[in-house]
């Protein structure tokens, strides 16, 4: 009795082991591609996005997608020059013949020739913590996590000289020939910042702060010289908002009461999604910034699903809109191809939080 | 009623315990304690859960300093390790996360409500006399409600003085030395302070336990900027430096063969630099880590009649860390966050034996955490928890059954904010083990395991990002293993083997993201995961002539866990991070006249650094071999011994966890002084 029992016991356990090793044989499948067609850039010959990675990990990547092909090379900085970009690539702007990737915890701005994707120079910031660029007349101005603003020779790709914002650092851009830095105080947890720093150009010191709301973080102008600026908030109470800064008189003019999280500023249109990460839901709002009126709460027509919004952009020529979803950070992103009435086009896989993008010709 | 009766049966057995002749017991107690203590391989019984102990002599041939060396050579077990004597070291059993294995220290849980998550560094094997891990639960019932509330606990058990030849006295003095500044000194001192006057046996023993360790941890490692094949720089590690001390006391009361008081006290702290991970084009880490942890703990147990034992275990702790940046980019220019935890711990059990073939046991835990930080408007939560485990053991010549269910209350509370739901749950497990034949130590086994770990403190409210409407990490385990031991040539050989399949399953798992920049993460009920293995074991051992012995050892594990949260995500179906598919060590001992030779070897398979299965995140599979030579000298009164080990003799540069660089080719010495 005994041994039929036993034998039978046996024979499951030994079923179940070799179960196991036949699941092992089981590879997952890789998923399935879409086959790369060719897609309307205008005259751009493609788009690199910067992949932001994870904070420690070293793998910060610069894909290429190609509108004539269609096809993506997903680590294309890599390929190029045999090693990585780095840990936190922050952003990435492209300025004449070459592109300057912000590589944050790497301490490190990367100048890229736009041609090949070849590094031409790493110029190191030891300790600063390097944010966003922006560039004005042969000069590259970076904001740093240590509250300085670097400005960087695009010649020489030297650091000229360097300025000191608020606490924290994030968005920076120019308007009405003045450069605007947005002091987030995001590592001054709880007490975030509410100011954003304007400095003369020619002098490049400092003029005033201007007053917004609670941790500043994007900073974009638009054809009338207005300044744009998205306070994140505290993760808590207070919501993320956009406000409007009146370059004459350095002063913030206007709150938007819809939540943003990034946004992009295209022509008369201000491209506008938020994501809130407790309940996991988003929203996409469209801002003429011309009437400064909110003209459309809901951007995404076609009900194309975007699990975690985390960059946009906008190609300039023809306005179709880009947003990189980063799928809760969990796995590699997708971009996402909207036509200006918000009907996706076409959609491709690129690097893991994939955060700023550019046109290139 | 059933706890009226036993309160009744315990007060009876106050006054009538002494008078028992319990002569019949005393094999039913030790073969009890030794089931629940330490189990030895080749002991006569068959577990219905996997066990794996490294005893004592074991611990000796493995390169092994800190607890998590010695794990390495176990089946189904995968230690963190982030590299140096300092990094940060846990451990995932079975494909499950290191909250869901309590570490047991001499029979009572240590714990870190903060992280969920014991760093396994921090205990020198020094005093260890064995260390043992189970999957699923014990078949020894009669222990606190605790060690059954997780998928699998890792028991050590501290050197319990033992006198030979009347001499009241033993002394264990040690030094280590190696590669990278590594020094170790420490001393054992036990004590028998009275006898009993009815046998003569030990009444009263303690020991006392001190251990100082410093490395500097400055060892060479290779960085590739990209991966295998494209550019390369060697450099060496910078901040990775550790300085711990431990101490620890502990007195026995041994009243008589049945029932025995045991008190400790310990305490351990350190101060160790975080060189955190290789980041490319920077250097910058002068992160520092402090802790420091002390606990005063009391068992008791009480076999008052063949039929009826109680247990009593209480402990106090208290934990306090402090970690530094000096370069945080914050307006105070530092982040210089100081977190402490107390933990009060009450712990009955009752055993009632029935029944030649049946006992039962009752336990309930009482537990209450708190944490409090100098973290700005931080909430200062509290944690009460009751634990209560109904258990029966069923054994009889051909099956041993074993059920349990556990009780588990939550109340939690936070002076600041909002404090996380009340939890309340039935947790069932269960276990059979048959011996179909009297004469062969065959044994087919089989157990299923309901288990959850709760959020931690920083799960639920680390800043402003923690989540207090997290739900517990749900696991199921269900293993079906044989187990063979046999004694050849007048037990002059021996053979033990083990393969066991399971299954397991991770619901609501609780994941990290990031919520708008990289700088803040917080958690939430994701994954779904599940885990399909096979855990394999085998020992021989043969002692050819009497001063020359050989012992192999060897394990094999293989492990699918696989990511089944979303079916359309790009990770479904594939292998979570830092889990190889195939693993396994081995042990090869010789042990002769004039000196003992350990080989020992790690593999582990390829492994995914992310939960995304691409060449990105591929990491490659690694072996480590070690030497150790060890002989003692008899010196009469004085035995000295002397060991020798060369740490990954292929030098071979690998990482278990990512851009965490381990040391290459290093040796540790040892001089033993035993008295």
């Amino acid at each position: 009795m005994y041994n039929l029992f036993s034998v039978k016991v046996l024979r499951g356990a030994f079923l179940l082991v070799l179960a196991g090793l036949l699941v092992s044989c089981h590879e997952p499948e890789p998923t399935p591609k879409p086959t790369p067609t060719p897609v309307d850039g205008g005259s751009y010959r493609g788009m690199y996005i910067l992949n932001q990675g994870l904070m420690n990990s070293n793998n910060s990547t610069i894909s290429y997608f190609d509108f004539a092909t269609g096809e993506v090379t997903m680590d294309m900085f890599k390929d190029v020059n045999r090693r990585g970009l780095g840990d936190t690539g922050n952003d990435l702007l492209l300025y004449g013949s070459k592109m300057y990737a912000v590589v944050n915890v790497s301490n490190l701005v990367e100048v890229i020739n736009v041609a090949d994707c070849k590094s031409i120079k790493s110029i190191s910031t030891p300790g600063r913590q390097p944010r966003h660029a922006i560039s004005h007349a042969g000069k590259i101005y970076v904001s740093c996590f240590d509250g300085s603003v670097l400005k960087i020779d695009t010649t020489t790709l030297e650091i000229e000289a360097t300025a000191t914002a608020g606490a924290n650092p994030e968005g920076i851009c120019i308007a009405n020939n003045k450069l605007y830095v947005a002091n987030s105080g995001g590592l001054n947890y709880p007490n975030y910042g509410h100011s954003v720093s304007v400095f003369d150009l020619g002098t490049f010191t400092k003029l005033t702060d201007i007053e917004v709301g609670l941790n500043p973080c994007g900073l974009q102008s638009d054809y009338q010289g207005d300044v744009y600026v998205n306070s994140i908030g505290n993760y808590r109470d207070v919501p993320p908002r956009l406000q409007r800064i009146d370059t004459k008189t350095d002063s913030m003019v206007q709150t938007f009461d819809v939540p943003v999280t990034n946004f992009c500023i295209h022509d008369q249109k201000a491209y506008l999604y938020s994501f809130d990460y407790s309940t996991q839901k988003s929203t996409f709002h469209v801002l003429n910034v011309g009437t400064e009126q909110i003209i459309s709460n809901n951007f995404i027509v076609d009900g194309t699903f975007i699990e975690t919004p985390y960059g946009i952009a906008v190609n300039p020529e023809n306005g179709d809109v880009f947003i990189g979803d980063a799928f809760m950070s969990l796995y590699d992103g997708n971009v996402y191809c909207f036509n200006n009435a918000g009907r996706c086009q076409y959609t491709f896989e690129v690097g893991r939080n994939p955060g700023t993008m550019v046109f290139v010709k | 009623m059933k706890r009226c009766l036993f309160l009744i049966t315990f007060l009876l057995c106050c006054f009538a315990g002494s008078l028992y002749s319990q002569e019949d017991t005393v094999t039913k107690v030790h073969h009890l304690k030794e089931v629940g203590v330490v189990v030895e391989k080749n002991s006569d019984k068959g577990q219905s859960v996997p066990v794996q102990v490294l005893p004592y002599e074991k611990l000796q041939a493995l390169p092994a300093v800190q607890l998590s060396d010695a794990l390495k050579f176990m089946s189904g077990v995968v230690v963190k390790d982030y590299g140096g004597v300092g990094g940060l070291k846990t451990v995932a059993v079975r494909g499950f996360g290191a909250q869901h294995t309590a570490v047991a220290y001499d029979g009572i849980a240590a714990s870190d409500c903060q992280t969920g998550q014991i760093d396994l560094s921090r205990f020198m094997l020094g005093n260890t006399e064995s260390v043992s891990l189970n999957s699923g639960s014990d078949d020894y019932i009669f222990l606190p409600a605790r060690l059954f509330a997780s998928s699998s606990v890792l028991n050590i058990k501290t050197v319990r003085p033992v006198f030979e030849d009347n001499k009241p006295v033993n002394l264990k003095a040690e030094l280590a030395g190696g590669s990278f500044g590594y020094i170790s000194p420490s001393l054992l001192l036990e004590n028998r302070i009275a006898k009993r006057k009815s046998d003569g046996k030990p009444l009263v023993t303690s020991s006392i336990y001190a251990n100082y360790l410093y490395s500097k941890g400055n060892y060479p490692f290779t960085i590739y900027d990209g991966g295998a094949g494209d550019s390369t720089s060697s450099e060496r590690r910078t901040n990775s430096d550790v300085r711990a001390m431990t101490g620890e006391a502990n007195i026995y009361v041994h009243f008589n063969t049945f029932s025995e008081l045991h008190l400790k006290g310990y305490f351990y702290y350190s101060n160790r630099g975080l060189p955190g991970p290789i980041i490319y084009y920077t250097t910058q880490n002068d992160n520092r880590l402090w802790d420091r942890n002390g606990f005063v703990q009391v068992s008791y147990y009480n076999y008052f009649t063949p039929k009826f034992a109680y247990q009593v275990n209480a402990k106090f702790n208290d934990a306090w860390q402090r970690y530094l940046d000096p370069h945080y980019l914050n307006e105070a220019g530092k982040l210089d966050n100081e977190y402490r935890q107390q933990e009060y711990y009450l712990s009955n059990a009752f055993w009632y034996h029935p029944h030649r073939l049946i006992s039962l046991s009752l336990a309930n835990d009482l537990l209450y955490n708190d944490m409090q930080s100098n973290l700005p408007d931080f909430v200062e939560p509290g944690r009460f928890t009751s634990l209560t485990s109904l258990s029966a053991f069923f054994d009889s010549r051909h099956v041993d059954v074993r059920a349990s269910v556990l009780h588990t209350f939550v109340y939690n509370h936070a002076k600041r904010g909002e404090a996380a739901p009340k939890v309340s749950r039935f947790s069932p497990s269960a276990s059979v083990v048959v011996r179909p034949w009297l004469s062969e130590h065959f044994y087919i086994r089989m157990f299923y395991k309901n288990i959850f770990r709760l959020p931690t403190f920083n799960d639920l409210y680390y800043r402003d990002v923690g989540s207090v409407n997290l739900k517990p990490e749900n696991t199921h385990q269900v293993d079906l293993g044989v187990e063979y031991h046999k004694r050849f040539f007048s037990q002059k050989m021996n053979l033990f083997v083990s393969a066991d399949g399971y299954y397991n399953r991770v619901d609501n798992k609780i994941v990290a993201i990031p919520v708008r920049n990289l700088f803040f993460w917080s958690m939430y009920n994701f994954g779904k995961v599940e885990i399909g293995g096979v855990d394999a074991q085998l020992t021989y051992s043969y002692q050819i002539i009497e001063p020359l012995a050989v012992e192999l050892s060897a394990n094999y594990s293989f492990q699918h866990a696989v990511d089944k949260t979303d079916k359309n995500s790009k990770i479904y179906n594939h292998q979570i991070p830092y889990t190889p598919r195939h693993s396994g060590s081995g042990v090869f001992t010789v042990r002769t006249k004039w000196i003992d030779v350990a080989y020992t070897l790690i593999v582990s398979g390829a492994r995914y650094s992310m939960p995304q299965n691409n060449e990105a995140n591929f990491m490659p599979a690694y072996t480590d071999h070690s030497l150790l030579l060890a002989h003692e000298f008899d010196l009469r009164k004085v035995k000295l011994g002397l060991k020798f080990e060369l740490l990954n003799l292929a030098n071979k540069h690998y990482e278990v966890i990512r851009y965490y660089p381990m040391q290459g080719r290093s040796f540790r010495a040892r001089l033993t002084l035993t008295y």
